[in-house]
């Protein structure tokens, strides 16, 4: 039985609230791949309950409001090799551009 | 081990594997061995087991006592299924255990460095991860060849 997609957001969500808190960059690695998961089970049609939803996107918010954090603590998580395999959709690999990505993302999800 | 400069990902990556090309099987062996022992300094535990409760308890069912870390951690390094090698941004060179975590498909990554575990973390996929990373190696069949 696969973990489910509420599971994952929680998880997710869970490691958002203590990003400032995380040490090593392998940790936010960990954090944007289980953010990876749900966007890709979001694509494969998965569908999220209300509640699920408004946690999702507290957590999305959070990373929006720590990517200073971020950019300072781990500047080579957003390498620009590493950016060029990653689709837009994936906006939290590319924070570094600005908060803007996300809506980016969105905008670009709505016309495919 | 401390590895010269450069930043580019496939740069890293390819000095890497000259690196682990240059060693040999006793050698890399040696160095497995040594961060297979590997230990978790004792705050960094205490915090690292505080810090990630929340989401180890979402994974698990409940949270993880520092001394319950410590000891998947130690079970990961010893009973791992793919190890993968990365030289980070500041040079050094770190082993990463891959292990199954739960029959849900996640997995604990076991980053050990000079003989001390620098984290230990739950995911998703390793393979997104090693594409994500960009430079990374993976030394799982090698490793295993010589019994490690």
């Amino acid at each position: 039985m696969p973990r489910s997609l509420a599971s994952k957001v929680r998880v997710y969500a869970a490691m958002a609230d203590k990003l400032s808190k995380l040490r090593d960059y392998l940790e936010v690695y960990a954090m944007f791949d289980w953010r990876d998961d749900v966007y890709e089970d979001l694509q494969g049609g998965e569908l999220l309950d209300s509640e699920s939803v408004a946690l999702l996107e507290h957590a999305d918010q959070k990373l929006i409001e720590e990517r200073a954090t971020l950019l300072q603590r781990f500047p080579d998580l957003f390498h620009p090799d590493r950016k060029a395999r990653i689709r837009r959709e994936c906006w939290w690999w590319h924070l570094d551009e600005g908060p803007q990505v996300r809506e980016q993302a969105r905008a670009l999800a709505k016309r495919s | 081990m401390l590895i010269g400069g450069g930043s580019e990902l496939e740069d890293r990556r390819r000095r890497l594997i000259e690196h682990l090309q240059r060693m040999s099987d006793e050698q890399f062996a040696a160095v497995v061995r040594r961060e297979q022992a590997a230990r978790w300094r004792r705050a960094k535990l205490t915090a690292h087991a505080r810090e990630h409760a929340r989401h180890f308890a979402e994974i698990l069912g409940r949270p993880l006592t520092p001394s319950e870390l410590d000891a998947l951690s130690q079970s990961a390094l010893q009973s791992w299924e793919r190890l993968l090698v990365e030289l980070g941004p500041d040079g050094q060179v770190s082993f990463i255990f891959v292990s199954r975590l739960t029959a849900l498909g996640d997995i604990l990554l076991v980053a050990a460095r000079g003989g001390f575990i620098r984290t230990a973390i739950p995911m998703r996929s390793v393979n997104r991860w090693q594409q994500r990373h960009g430079a990374a190696v993976e030394v799982t069949h090698h490793a295993k060849k010589l019994g490690l």
